[in-house]
């Protein structure tokens, strides 16, 4: 080779310049397309057309979609006024994003799936059907059409990579009893609502979120000596209860999906366990799969008082309540009561980690416990 | 220059020649790698050498160096362990780790050849040198204007911040 190689630390920007001044447009896009999503918006700083690649260009978007390796997960605690402070797996940082286009400065994020954020109102348990759907990375919004209803009590969001398209599932339950009187679906393709299928059991839902593994939703129905699972089919619009035998919990557990199977997490009589669902001939059962670590911190800072669950008096019951979601082989475990700080759990290597504690002065009201995949490419 | 082939692919050879004037001689598997060639050999047939104008013959070396160690890795033989795809990633990233003007030319080369590998593994390698440069640092660099009026570089800052903190 006829050229000198010095080390490359020491070659100057000045030298630099020389080589790559002269690159063509066509292969500087695909230099950038191949940018972690947080280097990528650093570039937006370079000059306008940069700018409007990043943001708007739907080209680039496909073509970072191909080139750049998927980003681990970023996953929200808390959220107010069209804000959310999420933990960056990728940086090990806590990000700070404010989506200041949203028109209502109300609005805080009330369901995630993939690149996608649901924002709405809410109060209390329930939640305003006034509704935006975005993308926090590129800023991108939609106002969903009205909803049938004014307000709804459970509330989910599925995107799908395949064909950058989501669906929103909501679900009203009568005043009296648990019983599910409407199911109503928002199909980002027709970009309307449209009405899903109503269970025929009785279903009491739980307060916490429903789970998507695969095609389904699920929920959590009573606890002990077995669970009812119910899951909602959206590509059938149909209803599957699922009956297995679960351990013995002291608060209400968590349902959790990870790489496309289902987890539990819950206080048992001594520590927080995970529990795996699995099919055996008899049914499906909750098999143990490993525990969290014993101490967390704050935990204990927490008075704790004796309450019944479920029928059974618990005297160990904590108001620190810890929650769990999932993203492909990760859990990240969150406390209503702790807005700075998660446990991450890999399943594949079977190990926890504490993320560093959030130092900005993040002024967030509202807890959550969502996922979200950074990317250009999912469009609301 | 002669890259070699497997023996056991009594293959069709195809004849280079680089913008100096440089023959090189391959198996055709090897400049099939790139789309470009692959084109002009259906065209053309293996008879007539195919010449390369705008790429020079140290580039074309390494470039062939690429494509018949990648045309390799699809090969398979009874006698030797297949090629895992780390010997493959750590092979990918010794070969790019190179001269910035050699990178340079070898992106124009692979754009022209239509490599598409070689392309990927380049513009991520260029992609890993830009990750922590400022945009200051990379308007030098690429002699880009900063275009943006003061409201605008404001409304960028606030959106963006989070990137930055």
């Amino acid at each position: 080779m006829g050229l000198p190689s010095p080390p490359q630390e020491s070659a100057s920007p000045v030298m630099y310049s020389r080589i790559w001044s002269g690159t063509p447009g066509h292969l500087l896009e695909r230099i950038l397309a191949n940018l972690p999503v947080e280097d990528l918006i650093r570039m937006c700083k370079v000059c306008k057309e940069w700018n409007d690649d990043i943001h708007n260009s739907s080209s680039f978007r496909m073509l970072h979609k191909e080139l750049s390796r998927r980003q681990l997960p970023w996953f929200l605690v808390s959220t107010s006024k069209r804000s959310f402070s999420a933990y960056d797996l990728n940086t090990h940082k806590w990000n700070l994003l404010t989506v200041s286009r949203l028109p209502d400065p109300d609005l805080r994020v009330i369901a995630s799936s993939g690149g996608l954020l649901c924002y709405g109102e809410r109060w209390g348990e329930l939640t305003s059907t006034a509704l935006y759907a975005c993308n926090p990375i590129t800023g991108e919004w939609r106002q969903l059409p009205p909803h049938p209803e004014k307000t709804v009590d459970h509330f989910g969001m599925k995107y799908e990579d395949e064909t950058n398209s989501y669906r929103i599932m909501t679900m009203n339950v009568a005043a009296t009893g648990g019983t599910i009187r409407s199911v109503t679906i928002y199909d980002s393709r027709t970009q309307q609502w449209s009405a899903g299928a109503i269970p025929k059991s009785t279903v009491h839902l739980s307060k916490a979120s429903m789970v998507w593994c695969g095609k389904r939703a699920y929920f959590m129905d009573r606890i002990q000596p077995f669970c009812e699972l119910h899951a909602y089919d959206l590509e059938q619009s149909t209803w599957h209860e699922l009956q297995s035998l679960t351990p013995q919990f002291f608060e209400y557990p968590s349902l959790v999906a990870c790489n496309d199977r289902l987890f539990m997490m819950g206080l048992s009589s001594d520590c927080r366990k995970i529990w795996r669902l699995v099919d055996r001939p008899a049914g499906l059962e909750f098999e143990e799969y490993d525990s969290l670590p014993a101490q967390l911190p704050n935990e204990f800072a927490v008075k704790r008082k004796t309450q019944s669950i479920g029928g059974g008096r618990c005297s160990n019951y904590n108001p620190f309540r810890l929650n769990a979601v999932g993203s492909g082989s990760l859990m990240c475990f969150s406390s209503n009561l702790d807005h700075t700080w998660v446990l991450i759990y890999d399943m594949e290597r079977r190990t926890f980690y504490e993320s560093p504690k959030n130092m900005q002065d993040v002024k967030l009201t509202d807890y959550v416990d969502l996922s979200f995949q950074p990317c250009l490419h999912a469009s609301p | 220059m002669h890259f070699q082939g497997s023996p056991n692919m009594a293959e069709k050879r195809v004849k280079l020649i680089s913008s100096d004037n440089d023959e090189f001689e391959v198996d055709e598997a090897v400049a099939f790698e790139s789309e470009t060639l692959r084109n002009m050999i259906q065209d053309t047939g293996t008879n007539v050498p195919i010449s390369i104008p705008n790429v020079s013959s140290d580039i074309l070396a390494k470039v062939l160096e690429y494509c018949s160690y990648h045309a390799e890795t699809m090969e398979t033989h009874d006698d030797k362990p297949p090629i895992t795809d780390a010997q493959i990633r750590e092979w990918d990233a010794d070969f790019v780790d190179v001269h910035p003007a050699t990178l340079y030319s070898l992106i124009l080369a692979a754009n022209y050849l239509n490599i598409k590998n070689l392309l990927d593994l380049i513009c991520q390698a260029v992609a890993n040198n830009i990750r922590g440069k400022t945009a200051v640092e990379i308007r030098k660099i690429l002699h880009i204007q900063d275009d943006f009026t003061y409201e605008e570089e404001m409304e960028i800052r606030r959106e963006t911040k989070w990137a930055f903190d």
